[in-house]
């Protein structure tokens, strides 16, 4: 790694250069430097003899930690003890696993001599549904309309909120009540959602089960009050880098308060305008007040990212955004704005946008700009708008890749295929695939067969009435020929598999799915083999199934549902396997990035270029519909018993708009490109608050018509 | 999906388990390490008998760093009341009398710590089980198995475990030792078996092999980083594809091969050592 201390400026150096025993906090717009320092001080820390593994990086989301992962791997840096790097749910976990046996009676755990179960989002949301489903029939949550697993989320990320914010979850309901401006009726489904959380809490206590908000909570009022917790924790980390402070939630801040006086050296990092994460608890305001627990308060803003022509037009859009705004630095000089956009007589249709945008990076990569330095932003990355991206982008030979955070591993043809032999081959389960699903299973199972054979090969083989399979040499000789033979025996072979299976007593759904991989469809001629995708897809399926055995398993037994079943079940019912997040994903590292705005800004690097689709969405900025949870009113600063209404929600709108705007154009080096469309991905007309601002902003300035 | 990756990226971390699996299989190596292939198979037969196993295993080593950090042994035995396999392999650990407290009160006990060091373009990382730094300046490396078998100690030594934890504590352990480098003659591997608590496989370690680590370790690197884009060759020895994943991949086989037979090395062979990243270590404890 070539050296970079000739690039740092003086005020970088003094930074990373203070004494070792400095506890500083570090604040500044994106792009002026500040993660340099974060890395550049650990790298010194390291070099004048401080353990690694006597420092802890905090971060609030790990892609946030890229940069320093890539330094502490550099074979430049010092050998010695690994610094740890953590998230403040990772850190939790870490705590409760290695201090179950001393917290585990005292935290109300029922079976505190047995293990805890450390539950995934996937597992979470399960358990709510086997609590809540009940309820739904009794009459619970009748007056609204909502998808089921939206339904259970949202009360999980009540119990989260109430966790990561600090307070006790028994008063969730009276904070939403009270802040509940609509018609007086519906105020009932808070305390429905109550309850729910009551019930959810109690069975995770019952079961030592922990969710996140209960790994949170846990930590915070059991383990870090205990002395051999405090102890480890105080001996272990003598030295802190915490970077986007402003994403962590209050809990994180006061355990930064209570933390800081104890330590060497500390460095928090604050990302001004930021604190994106505010959905999950992101707390910007109590943040700020760790600023006190610092000897030395230091604010960096030159900026080595943005130009001042980009700076200049993020400038206007967030004075047009928030014109009663003064306090910040908004100058429009009369400098060009370095934006394009689509021509609008030629992108009516949100396809012909698509078209332009498409154009138009090609046009800067044969100028030029390496595929890297380009990003593609929108408010939301349907499966459809990345797949007419990629395409259209690979035609022309220009490489890509996304990152959104989750995708559906129930749609995956993989993942159906796995199901429904498993289907199959429990025949007890009395789920007996249709001939349509077995078909598609055949064409993705075996190498080679086509739509219309498949068909064919399952009318005659497959009986749904009994669920059996039939032998291939039973189908008439010409039928045969028409399959062929070839065909006709790795269907064969697939079947006696799976006939041999029947005939033993059923094994765990996971490792049924790693044999049926292992021994079939990975081997040649059927259709996994050398699939990677295939192979990834099983492999998340069956991760998937592993910790949902581990996590209800043994509840599952007591009650005599077999969990194979149960797991098919609620796949079909969009409460597992709904979504799931790949594996790490090695970023490729010259190529143009497809991703929602708010993943763009939790990478935290710059680029030349940036794409902004459909500017006219609404979705950059409205909250997502979540009528049983609130960020803001959950928060620690709203106050009990005042109303939510339609302009705190529009304040809040343009606010988080404000935010997003000048996230990006700090990340954003040379131009940007602003796609827009009269009608949007779904058809409808629309002109929300960034285009109008936009227009204001070109208006006023007077450089656009 | 993530696109193929072609060469090992310069990021990438080596660790005792990576090199195993490139001297054991050069496929193997390519296929999990560099293009970071997924091939969910079964490991070793009867999968849940492995499953237990690796279970186990790293319960075991989440007690023995439990011990380490102070939790009173019988708050610890208390979570294995259920399980006689963890009962015994505690009872043989808790009472040995070479892991009594007060055979460690002058010395410095590091449990799961991991250290790395650069290594030719890269770096290398371990993370011990449990290092002790004794007065008189020795250190002694640490390593709990959990195999049903006691292997020889001569196909021990020669693992690349025994050859990396030493190798390593000398490049980085300096910070331990009051800023010195250990000297390789003040170092000593122990491997220490949950069912044979009294055999344990002590390895001294000495300039002489530091310096044949040293070559062979840059040499592997070096090897690794020459490796091109094309299939790796198969391992000659196709007794290892039976508890491979990727045996359909190399058309290798279909079934796994018994974990009894397997289980002498297969801790060692990566069965349950997880492959240790940064990124890893903020995650996973063991």
């Amino acid at each position: 790694m070539p050296s970079i201390a000739n690039q740092l400026t003086p005020d970088q150096i003094s930074i990373i250069e203070a004494p070792l025993d400095a506890k500083i906090f570090l604040e500044g717009h994106a792009g002026t430097g500040k993660t340099t320092v974060g890395v550049e001080r650990i790298l010194t820390l390291l070099e004048a003899g401080i353990p690694g593994n006597q420092m802890l990086l905090l971060v609030p989301q790990r892609t946030l930690a890229a940069p320093y992962y890539e330094a502490l791997r550099s074979p430049t840096t010092t050998a010695g003890g690994a610094v740890t790097v953590l998230t403040i749910g990772g850190l939790a976990k870490r705590m409760v696993e290695l201090f179950w046996p001393l917290i585990s009676a005292e935290a109300g755990f029922a079976n505190p001599n047995r293990p805890p179960t450390f539950l995934t989002l996937e597992t979470a949301q399960y358990n709510m549904a086997h609590l809540v489903r009940p309820l739904l029939d009794q009459g619970f949550f009748e007056s609204i309309t909502i998808e089921r697993n939206r339904l259970y989320s949202q009360i999980l990320d009540n119990l989260s909120k109430a966790a990561v914010v600090g307070f006790p979850h028994t008063e969730i309901s009276q904070k939403l009540k009270s802040a509940w401006s609509g018609e007086p009726g519906q105020a009932h489904i808070y305390d429905d959602a109550q309850h729910c959380a009551n019930l959810f809490r109690t069975y995770c206590l019952e079961h030592n089960l922990l969710d996140f908000s209960l790994q949170i909570e846990v930590f915070r009022n059991h383990l870090w009050p205990a002395p051999v917790c405090h102890e480890y924790l105080l001996e272990n980390y003598r030295h802190l880098v915490a970077d986007n402070v402003e994403e962590n939630a209050p809990v994180t801040h006061d355990l930064l308060q209570a933390w800081l006086p104890e330590l060497e050296s500390g460095l928090l990092i604050h990302d001004l305008e930021a604190g994106y994460r505010r959905f999950t608890g992101a707390d910007p305001q109590t943040m700020y007040e760790l600023k006190d627990y610092c000897d030395q308060q230091v604010t960096f803003s030159e900026s080595f990212s943005a130009s001042d022509e980009v700076l200049n037009f993020g400038y206007a859009i967030a004075q047009s955004l928030l014109p009663e705004d003064e306090s910040g630095p908004f100058k429009i000089d009369d400098v060009p704005f370095p934006i394009h956009h689509s021509p609008l007589d030629s992108t009516r249709y949100y396809p012909q946008m698509l078209d332009w945008i498409v154009e138009q990076i090609a046009l800067l990569i044969e100028d030029g700009v390496p595929p890297g330095e380009i990003v593609v932003l929108s408010s939301y990355l349907s499966d459809a708008l990345r797949f007419s991206l990629t395409e259209r982008l690979d035609e022309l030979g220009i490489p890509t890749y996304s990152h959104r955070p989750s995708r559906s591993l129930r749609e995956e043809p993989a993942t159906q295929t796995l199901l429904t032999l498993a289907a199959l081959a429990h025949p007890h389960w009395g789920l007996p695939p249709s001939k349509f699903d077995l078909a598609y299973a055949f064409i993705q199972a075996i190498a080679g067969l086509d739509l219309v054979r498949a068909q064919l090969l399952t009318d005659i083989v497959y009986q749904k009435r009994n669920g059996r399979l039939s032998p291939f040499d039973q189908i008439k000789p010409e039928t045969q020929e028409r399959i062929t033979y070839k065909l006709g025996n790795l269907y064969e072979k697939l079947r006696l598999w799976l006939d041999a299976y029947i005939q033993e007593p059923p094994e765990e759904l996971d490792h049924f799915f790693n044999r049926l991989f292992g021994e079939m469809l990975s081997q040649p001629g059927f259709g996994f083999h050398a699939d990677y995708d295939a192979g990834e897809v099983t492999a998340n399926l069956i991760e998937s199934v592993r910790k949902f055995r581990w996590a209800v398993g043994e509840s599952l037994e007591a009650e005599g549902i077999p969990l194979g079943k149960e797991y098919l079940q609620m796949v079909d019912d969009g409460v597992i396997a709904a979504q799931y997040l790949y594996r790490w994903q090695t970023q490729i590292e010259d190529a143009v990035f497809l991703a929602p705005a708010y993943t763009f800004l939790m990478r935290n690097r710059s680029v030349e270029y940036q794409f902004w689709l459909d500017i006219g969405s609404r979705g950059w900025y409205e909250r997502i519909r979540q009528p049983l949870t609130h960020p803001y009113v959950l928060s620690r600063h709203w106050d009990l018993h005042r109303p939510w209404t339609d302009a705190d929600e529009y304040d809040a709108s343009r606010d988080s708009l404000h935010r997003l705007v000048l996230g990006l154009i700090r990340r954003c080096r040379r131009g940007i490109f602003l796609g827009l469309s009269e009608l949007g991905e779904q058809g409808y007309e629309h002109k929300g608050l960034l285009l109008k601002a936009i227009d204001r902003a070109l208006r006023s300035a007077g450089k656009e018509e | 999906m993530p696109a193929p990756i072609d060469k090992l990226q310069s990021s990438f971390v080596f660790s005792q388990s990576s090199l195993q699996d490139y001297v054991d299989c050069q496929r193997r190596f390519q296929l999990r390490y560099i293009q970071q292939r997924a091939w969910p198979a079964v490991e070793a037969e009867p999968a849940m008998d492995n499953e237990h196993f690796m279970q186990r295993g790293l319960q075991f080593h989440q007690m023995a760093h439990q011990y380490w950090l102070g939790v009173p042994k019988e708050k610890i035995a208390g979570q294995v009341k259920g399980d006689k396999i963890l009962s015994r392999w505690w009872k043989n650990f808790a009472g040995s009398k070479g892991f009594e407290e007060r055979n460690f009160q002058n010395q410095k006990p590091f449990p799961e710590i991991s250290l790395s060091a650069p290594i030719g373009d890269f770096r290398i990382m371990a993370k011990y089980d449990l290092l002790v730094i004794q007065p008189e300046g020795k250190a002694i490396i640490f390593d709990w198995k959990t195999s049903r078998k006691r292997p020889k100690r001569e196909w021990l030594i020669h693992r690349l475990q025994s050859r990396v934890y030493p190798y390593l504590l000398v490049q980085a352990g300096a910070q331990l030792n009051e800023g010195e480098p250990f000297k390789p003659e003040q170092i000593e591997m122990i491997y220490w078996y949950t069912d044979f608590p009294d055999q344990l496989a002590r390895i001294p370690y000495s300039p002489k092999q530091f310096d044949e680590d040293q070559a062979y370790l840059a040499r592997l690197i070096s090897e690794i980083q020459s490796m091109g884009e094309g299939e790796a060759p198969l391992t000659e020895d196709e007794r290892r594809c039976r508890f491979c994943v990727y045996r359909s991949l190399c058309n290798r086989g279909v079934e796994a091969g018994p974990l009894e037979e397997a289980e002498g090395d297969w801790e060692a062979e990566g069965g349950f050592e997880l492959e240790l990243g940064f990124e890893h270590i903020a995650e996973i404890e063991y």
